[in-house]
């Protein structure tokens, strides 16, 4: 009995460990942006890694976490200055920084529960562009609706508290959340239908209604880290939430391993220090003493997208192929 | 009257446009099940090069574009997705994502990221004035381009032998290798089609627009996209006919919305589309059966 406890805290342990030495080596600069990173690409993996269904409009949700953060910490007088034309209850709201992530989690699931109403009867490309015209929308209506957001640019004046102890908590929430899930009998029966959809509905499992969830806490997810992205910033716009920051966190699942946790973990560690580096040597910086500063600017991407063409090539199933954190110690005899 | 009129060849214009993105991106799909994300960047690298070669004589220019987009195109097939032909169509998908965004930085290390301006002049500028109705030269050509490469496109699947062997392919790629359709040869052949329209497409797209940058590819792909999945995919006619249809209801949505609507006519666009896909998943000339049959 007391094996299977250590067992089952094996992987988040693992995972958590890991998360926070190399964080702690890294300092807050570099940290702080990859622990975002990271939960992002866990928000991705619940929902896409668990049913094979790769949504490519994630970011809405963060964008909407996000915006949702930004309009209830601002602080009043400045909201009242920039948004002139807020409804009354969010011209006067505000909140902590710490309810202000719950706050918009909540609220970017309940958009990703209405939204999955309609969607998870779609599967593959269809729901692949389902979702990315979802990003559309949004960014639309945040770029338009001026009254509520700000417009095209950039709503400032978030309090940015924001510590690098404070992203190691969340994360490793994130990381707990993602792990509960998974060991579910939602997400099992989820992983079935990802694996033969047809032989999952012949067994009774109802498809739509397990993507559904596994969908909705992917949103509260993302919401979560859409939120602290904001505070992390203390500043955003609908720029920041198009394809390129899609692209890196897709390339972060996709080279980690899309079907285990450990697998979006491991990636966006890998991405994030490998596009940490890369970012420095092309503004003329030294990484460890060493300096490559011939690299122009947009290294970063080639090196990315290169790195995913060959991990899609040579190990479809990601650098984690698919498995947790291996138990280091053999099994003991059943 | 007149202005239904000239709404009226706005939205065929535009709707043609769009079809021939969707055409280019819907023959890889139906040959080859490849949604190839990287469409928009090839017509983005085909307008790059006929900002290069613009200075040559302009059927010299319009080759040198069309060529080089059937040829990328192929290379793309041949380095990204040959090695890929057993992979889920996930896969497929994201590896042509990242080609999308090489091909993309490869053009910002080449030639920079701020848009360029190109100017033809001449005859493409002014329009033409027909009873009380005012067309615009460019349409006349877009429109009058895209008949041409349809119908060539048409003739050329129905009467050539390897444009037998595409709708082959296309309808059961197994079969139709038994039956002796040299796979490879096929895909690289559609690969290679489609970048000639995609080659088109550049040509069109810069002459309306005036202006390149490296991000001009976006719009086209998601509009291929879009097309081609409410057309129905697997479908070369229903991608056609879902550019036209996108291209006329988004004419018809700039006209027809209130003034405090105008700016969501985007996102009211892709409402519709989404509502489409819900009331009917395999597209408007898609197969019947939705799911797969065992």
């Amino acid at each position: 009995m007391r094996f299977r406890i250590i067992r089952a805290l094996w992987t988040p342990a693992a995972l958590i460990a890991a998360v926070t030495v190399l964080a702690l080596i890294a300092g807050s600069t570099n940290a702080s942006p990859a622990l975002i990173n990271l939960m992002l690409v866990i928000g991705l993996y619940v929902f896409a890694g668990n049913s094979g269904v790769l949504s490519f409009g994630h970011v809405a949700f963060m964008a909407i976490g996000a915006y949702a953060c930004a309009l209830i910490t601002i602080p009043t007088q400045v909201r009242s200055a920039v948004l002139p034309n807020l409804p009354g209850l969010l011209a006067h709201t505000h909140v902590s920084t710490t309810a202000a992530v719950l706050i918009a989690a909540a609220l970017a699931g309940v958009a990703g529960y209405l939204v999955s109403l309609p969607l998870m009867r779609l599967a593959g490309l269809a729901a692949g562009i389902a979702t990315l015209a979802l990003l559309v929308i949004v960014t639309d209506f945040l770029t338009n609706d001026t009254s509520l957001t700000g417009g095209n640019g950039n709503l400032s004046g978030i309090p940015s508290e924001l510590g690098l102890t404070t992203l190691l908590v969340w994360s490793c929430v994130a990381i707990v959340i993602a792990l509960l899930y998974q060991r579910s009998r939602f997400c099992r029966r989820l992983r079935a239908a990802r694996e033969d959809e047809i032989a999952a509905r012949s067994l009774g499992i109802r498809v739509e209604r397990e993507r559904r969830i596994a969908f909705t806490l992917s949103a509260v997810i993302t919401g979560g880290a859409g939120a602290l992205y904001a505070q992390y910033l203390g500043s955003i716009g609908p720029a920041s939430f198009g394809l390129s920051i899609t692209f890196v966190i897709i390339a972060m699942l996709i080279i980690g391993g899309m079907r285990s946790l450990t697998g979006a973990v491991a990636g966006a560690v890998l991405l994030s220090v490998v596009t940490t580096a890369l970012n420095n040597w092309e503004q003329g910086q030294s990484v460890l003493g060493i300096s490559l500063s011939f690299l122009p600017a947009a290294t970063t991407e080639l090196v990315v997208a290169a790195m995913m063409i060959l991990v899609l090539v040579l190990r479809p199933d990601g650098v984690s192929g698919g498995r947790e954190v291996p138990w280091p110690f053999t099994e003991p005899p059943r | 009257m007149t202005h239904e009129l000239q709404y009226a060849a706005d939205a065929l214009s535009a709707g043609s446009l769009y079809a021939l993105f969707a055409c280019g991106l819907a023959l890889v799909l139906s040959v080859a099940r490849i949604a190839n994300f990287a469409h928009g960047d090839v017509i983005m690298v085909a307008s790059y090069v006929l900002l290069v070669t613009r200075a040559l004589p302009w059927p010299l220019t319009v080759i040198a574009v069309i060529v080089t987009g059937a040829i990328l195109n192929v290379t793309i097939d041949r380095v990204a997705f040959r090695p890929l032909r057993r992979a889920d169509s996930v896969s497929l998908l994201v590896t042509s994502f990242a080609v999308s965004i090489l091909a993309e930085n490869v053009v910002d290390l080449i030639a920079g990221a701020t848009p360029k301006s190109i100017n033809f002049g001449g005859s493409f500028t002014g329009a033409v004035t027909i009873g009380s109705v005012r067309i615009a030269r460019i349409d006349l050509l877009t429109v009058a381009v895209t008949v041409v490469v349809l119908l060539g496109l048409l003739l050329f699947l129905r009467r050539s032998m390897i444009g037998m062997q595409l709708r082959a392919a296309s309808e059961d790629f197994l079969m139709s290798r038994l039956a002796g359709v040299r796979a490879n040869r096929v895909i690289a052949t559609a690969f290679a089609l489609s970048g000639a329209i995609a080659g088109v497409a550049a040509l069109l797209l810069t002459m309306q627009n005036g202006s390149l940058s490296i991000d001009l590819g976006l719009e086209p792909t998601l509009i291929a996209f879009i097309a081609v999945v409410i057309g129905g995919m697997g479908s070369i006619a229903g991608a056609v006919l879902g550019g036209l249809l996108l291209g006329i209801v988004s004419i018809a949505l700039q006209a027809i919305l209130p003034d405090n609507l105008l700016p969501y006519h985007d996102a009211i666009l892709f409402s519709a589309v989404i509502f489409t896909l819900l009331a009917r998943p395999q597209g408007l000339l898609g197969a019947k059966a939705a799911g797969q049959r065992v």
